[in-house]
């Protein structure tokens, strides 16, 4: 698979999950399926049970779509910075399925 | 409650923010305004009537908990302890007590089964061994509940192990509980979410009570018109053929929870009914079905009329169609009508209908388990009316009998189940739970009249409701005037007029009144008193002085036992009129 296939994938389950977690939020809040949409931070909707929310139904559709298991609730707490966006965190999903850090 | 709107407390021993945002969200009725509770508090808030969570009396409560949260004994034997099954029914017995005390702080109390989640259990050989396992435990435990919730009226336990099957392996995820106290995953919660407000509608009386269906393709495979009776697809040594009688086996169970059952297709109607008279593999036959359209006439059309002829609101229909075109016409001219998407797939019939959650009753009366029959007899009313000359020869010629009774506990479900479904012959059209009617009628100076109708065809059961009050010197009122519109034109109308009368007399009131609130629907109950004699007043007001009889109608017998008057022995008053 190349790199294209790979993060073409990963984003397709993020923004599933992400539609997902818009049926929990308020018209409002709902989150827009696209990289630049923040987490974490200035401009972020999401409270801390919104961010499990989409963690935990990203990790279900990421099974479904990879057909292994990604583990990014693991990160919580210790990596902040991964949640800062959509585009942050499907850069961190390809990090985990490569199975090396980013440079 | 309105049918628009409902004001739902969730009180759970686990975090159900998820779940109240579900229900902020779903865009179907009712529309639920969700009254939030910190999650663990279960015990603290149904102890405490003072809590902020019961002001302005809630509709309804979901009270939705996890057994080895709330039963110490089987968080035990989760643990495989050694547990004495009585000890688990005495901790199922005091959370009972703990919902019963909540009971009358919300109209409507719902209370989901217990269940386990997947990692509660080892399953395999032990898990449902007798007195130990927790399954069998825990099957124990949710029918003790069931049998103590079952004499709480207002309360319902809703079988939640459906929810939970429909989620399949994302019913549950340990993470979402490790890290937000979330028990179940986002498909069991939207399961919920239809399961309650099934549950709220129908004990409103807003379950669908007609299903439509279409014939071929829908009822057997295959175009009888062109193939022959002997030759459509149904039964036999055929996954399809088995498939349809499945089918038809789940419709006509549907007739058992008295839901009607009527035919709109397209076909040649001598055809259609041979086939169904005579296919050996028919499950329905040409009884089951209370009225049918079969013929080349627009289906909406047809629909429509035959809906009307059978005194129902549009709102009251599902129609089931294989063909996308003649379902797309009927949602866009009737779209009270439910059409639902419906499969290509002839294997899937019987799990889309059992998926379809709009015929939730609360109550099942011995009506509903008749009421196709009932139907099929008063085809043959209507024959004997064609036949006979004047209504009341037609009305002597059925030798009418009504028992008038005062609403007691064998009368109330029925009479709850007919307040809130009944909608042309209904004067005010309020809605009320079984106990909000029952406390209603104890108050001083009101009282709730039955009447139930048998004749030499068949039994009408419990078709009218009288309510009154005021009946403490008056002037009494007339709050509650129902009447099942399988009954109308039956002089029951009148006969509830005279009763309410005479009791009205009997209780000092010089004059009875009536304040018709006007709905959509309720235009025959307008007409009806306006013909009835009482003086009409300005804004839909009528009235009776008492000084005057309204006498009993003279074709029907009428067995009523009054209650006795000081100094009085009761008796019977059997055949006021005969």
């Amino acid at each position: 698979m190349s790199e294209a296939e790979r993060r073409s994938q990963i984003r397709r389950a993020l923004f599933r999950a992400v539609e997902e977690v818009n049926g929990l939020l308020d018209p409002g809040a709902r989150l827009k399926p696209d990289v630049s949409t923040p987490l974490l931070g200035d401009g972020a909707s999401l409270d801390s049970l919104g961010l499990v929310n989409l963690l935990v139904a990203a990790e279900e559709e990421l099974e479904q779509e990879l057909g292994r298991a990604v583990s990014l609730t693991s990160d919580l707490g210790t990596d902040a910075a991964a949640f800062r966006t959509l585009g942050s965190l499907a850069d961190r999903v390809d990090e985990l399925v490569r199975g090396t850090p980013a440079p | 409650m309105t049918r628009d709107g409902v004001r739902l407390v969730t009180l759970a021993d686990f975090n159900v923010r998820n779940l109240d945002a579900l229900f902020r969200n779903d865009p179907d009725p009712p529309r639920v305004e969700v009254v939030e509770t910190p999650y663990g508090a279960v015990a603290p808030l149904l102890l405490d009537p003072d809590a902020s969570c019961w002001r302005d009396h809630p509709d309804a409560l979901l009270a939705w908990t996890r057994p080895g949260a709330v039963l110490p004994s089987f968080a035990r034997a989760l643990e495989w302890e050694a547990v004495d099954p009585e000890d688990l029914l005495r901790d199922v017995d005091a959370f009972a007590s703990l919902l019963v005390a909540a009971r009358d702080r919300v109209g409507l109390l719902l209370v989901p089964t217990w269940t386990l989640a997947p990692t509660d259990t080892w399953g395999g050989q032990l898990g449902f061994a007798d007195g130990m396992g927790p399954a069998n435990l825990l099957a124990r435990a949710n029918l003790h509940l069931a049998a103590r919730l079952a004499e709480v009226p207002g309360c319902r336990v809703l079988e939640a192990d459906p929810w939970l099957r429909e989620a399949g392996t994302r019913g549950a995820n340990p993470k979402h509980w490790y890290l937000s106290k979330t028990a179940f995953g986002n498909d069991v919660l939207k399961a919920a979410v239809r399961g309650v407000k099934s549950a709220l509608l129908g004990s409103r009386g807003g379950s669908r009570k007609l299903v439509a269906v279409d014939l071929d393709d829908t009822l057997w495979g295959g175009v009888v018109g062109e193939v022959g009776w002997e030759n459509v697809r149904l039964g036999g040594h055929d996954p399809e053929g088995e498939a349809f009688v499945d089918f038809q086996r789940a419709l006509k169970s549907l007739t058992r929870r008295g839901v009607l059952l009527a035919i709109a297709s397209k076909n040649e109607e001598s055809v259609a009914l041979e086939a169904i008279d005579r296919h050996p593999e028919m499950i329905l036959r040409r009884d089951d079905f209370v009225d049918w359209r079969i013929d080349w006439q627009d289906k909406a059309a047809n629909l429509a009329d035959l809906v009307a002829s059978l005194n129902l609101g549009l709102d009251a229909v599902v129609f089931l169609d294989d063909n996308p075109v003649e379902r797309a016409r009927v949602r866009e001219a009737l779209p009270e009508v439910l059409v639902p998407e419906w499969p290509e797939d002839k294997l899937l019939y019987r799990s889309a209908l059992m998926q379809l959650t709009c015929f939730d009753t609360p109550v099942l009366s011995d009506e509903d388990r008749v009421r196709a029959a009932s139907y099929r007899d008063e085809r043959e009313r209507d024959a004997l009316k064609a036949r006979v000359g004047s209504v009341d020869t037609w009305i002597a010629s059925l030798e009418t009998t009504v028992v008038i009774e005062d609403l007691g506990p064998a009368t109330l479900a029925r009479t709850t189940q007919l307040l809130n479904k009944t909608n042309q012959m209904n004067l005010t059209t309020r809605r009320l739970t079984d106990q909000e009617l029952l406390a209603w009628a104890e108050a001083p100076g009101r009282g709730v009249w039955t009447f139930s109708v048998t004749d030499r065809i068949g039994t009408l059961g419990l078709v009218g409701i009288l309510g009154l009050e005021g009946l403490q010197g008056g002037p009494a009122r007339v709050v509650d005037f129902v009447l099942s519109c399988r009954a109308f034109g039956r002089k029951l109308e009148e006969t509830m007029l005279a009763l309410a009368v005479e009791v009205a007399r009997d209780r000092g009131c010089r004059s009875v009144g009536a304040e018709l609130r006007t709905t959509e629907r309720n235009g025959p109950c307008l007409r009806f008193f306006r013909a009835s004699g009482w003086e009409e007043k300005p804004e839909h007001r009528f009235a009776w002085e008492t000084a005057r009889s309204y006498a009993f109608p003279t074709a029907v017998r009428i067995e009523w036992q009054p209650p006795a008057r000081s100094g009085e022995q009761p008796g019977p008053r059997d055949a006021v009129a005969s």
